[in-house]
């Protein structure tokens, strides 16, 4: 068969981009900004996990959080499954791709062999939007290709059944009812209010603001934790590419979170929210002030304690300018319309 | 961000960025990654260091391959572990050669699926010598050595892959 007519985008951020892609698909215009905001996808957690090699942190939602509550919040309805055997999970997406849907399916980001080899990991949360299939090849829309690719099917199926941490277990969605009606306002702030509520109120010490400063007052202490200097100029070199080029739209998300509160503020012609977007797009600069440090550190090789605490007050600054700013946008958001 | 700030040239790994437009106005630009386009060279250094480390001990069976590819593709033992369903300490285990003989045929099949190697490459390392340096290869590489293409394919047997040389015709 030949591709479903289905427009292929680039988009910052594969969960974003591919359910702001399929919406759109179905008669849905929403951007990707927009899914984002309303989905509360903005957050901050630093943590160490068995299964990463050394402390990481997140600058968003979890994984699947986006589609689930974009469903809750406009009411769109998704035909959603997992299943036990890769058999099963390959018949039912042929089937669909049969009836000309194009579905998202998750992945293991490391099989996507289209993709440069350096740019792939091992991560299972992976989304893409599959749009066709001829012979054993399927066509593939992955947010982080300029175009439309071919995946096998044999790595298709192992990319869906990839064990480990938040495993795929060959999960599959696409919208089957979009409501005619949806009370954007409404969904825009609360979806404001609940990604502040998430970055100030969350009683965990490594989640929201705390995340942050968490952050700031850990990282001096990385040296300690890599095996060696080329490990830890690995490492550092990565607080970039979480920040920059692992698919955040830039900032860490700050910048795409800004774009949605001036589209919001548009859309609902209310100044303060530009005021808002102004602020928050202050703040992607700040965390790209600390990529930037990070880059420098490499280039430089320079890992002394005078660097750490250089790095470590710009991640502080972060932390000082993001409670301020949901300070804020909570208060406004708790009292809109009152 | 401003737009002029903002852009990279970077064909090779092109992604989007939000930016605040030269009209003020703030969306998305078809930018590139700064640190494949600036540190790619400095990103395969040092894993090629790691790399000729862990041969080193692969050589001198110290270690296994599993222990290879885990470093190489920036697992840890408890994550490996639980993509092949087996425990972290029978992870721990494999990477020590006299533990790695006595694993089942099948549990290295899972580790070569998890890799995405063939079988055959838990057992030997292909190296291919250029610019005087010997240079690792997973399947998906293609060689080029003294005009010959050296290259590995899959099989329907998952023990079996063929290595093939090829002439390489200018």
């Amino acid at each position: 068969m030949t591709p479903i007519p289905y427009q292929h985008k680039m988009a910052a951020h594969c969960e974003t981009g591919t359910v702001s892609g399929l919406l759109n698909y179905n008669g849905l215009p929403l951007t990707e900004p927009m899914v984002f905001g309303i989905a509360s996808g903005i957050f901050f957690g630093y943590m160490k996990m068995k299964s990463f090699n050394f402390p990481a942190f997140f600058v968003r939602t979890r994984p699947g959080d986006i589609r689930k509550k974009i469903s809750k919040r406009l009411g769109i309805d998704f035909y959603v499954k997992s299943f036990k055997k890769p058999e099963e999970a390959q018949r039912e997406l042929d089937q669909l791709l049969e009836k000309n849907i194009p579905v998202v399916v998750k992945v293991d980001f490391f099989y996507m062999n289209y993709l440069a080899p350096w740019m792939r990991v091992h991560n299972n949360a992976h989304f893409i939007t599959v749009i066709g299939k001829e012979n054993s090849n399927y066509y593939v829309s992955d947010c982080y290709h300029s175009e439309v690719a071919e995946l096998d099917a044999e790595t298709m199926s192992k990319a869906r059944f990839a064990g480990g941490m938040e495993s795929p277990k060959g999960f599959m969605y696409y919208p089957v009812r979009i409501p005619k009606e949806i009370d954007y306002e409404r969904n825009i702030i609360t979806g404001i209010r609940k990604a502040a509520y998430n970055m100030l109120k969350i009683p965990i010490p490594f989640l929201g603001i705390k995340g942050i400063r968490l952050f700031s007052e850990k990282v001096t202490g990385w040296p300690k934790l890599a095996r060696d200097m080329e490990h830890l100029s690995h490492e550092i070199m990565r607080i970039n590419v979480l920040l920059e080029d692992q698919g955040t739209g830039g900032g860490g998300f700050r910048f795409m979170y800004a774009t949605f509160l001036r589209q919001a503020s548009e859309m609902l012609g209310n100044e303060k929210l530009l005021e808002f977007s102004k602020r928050m797009m202050q703040i992607g600069n700040d965390w790209r002030s600390v990529s930037v440090c990070a880059i420098r550190m490499n280039k430089d090789k320079d890992f002394s304690e005078e660097r750490f605490k250089e790095l470590s007050a710009l991640i502080g600054n972060c932390a000082v300018a993001e409670k301020a700013f949901f300070t804020d946008i909570y208060q406004f958001a708790k009292h809109y319309g009152k | 961000m401003k737009e002029k700030d903002a852009y990279i040239e970077n064909k090779d790994h092109p992604l989007i960025l939000y930016i605040e437009k030269d009209d003020n106005t703030y969306g998305p630009i078809l930018s590139g990654a700064v640190s494949s386009k600036d540190y790619i060279d400095d990103f395969r250094t040092k894993f090629k260091h790691l790399e000729e480390a862990i041969i080193a001990k692969v050589r001198s069976g110290e270690t296994s391959m599993i222990y290879y590819y885990m470093m190489l593709q920036e697992l840890t033992p408890a994550e490996l572990a639980n993509r092949i369903g087996i425990s972290k300490s029978k992870v721990e285990k494999h990477f020590q050669v006299k533990y790695f003989k006595k694993a089942s045929l099948e549990t290295i099949h899972k580790y070569a699926e998890v890799f995405n190697v063939p079988v055959a490459n838990l057992f030997q390392l292909i190296l291919t010598k250029e610019d005087n340096l010997w240079k690792a290869h997973y399947v998906e590489n293609e060689a080029v050595i003294d005009n010959h293409f050296i290259s590995q394919h899959k099989t329907e047997n998952p023990f079996i892959v063929i290595t093939t040389i090829e002439e390489k015709k200018s």
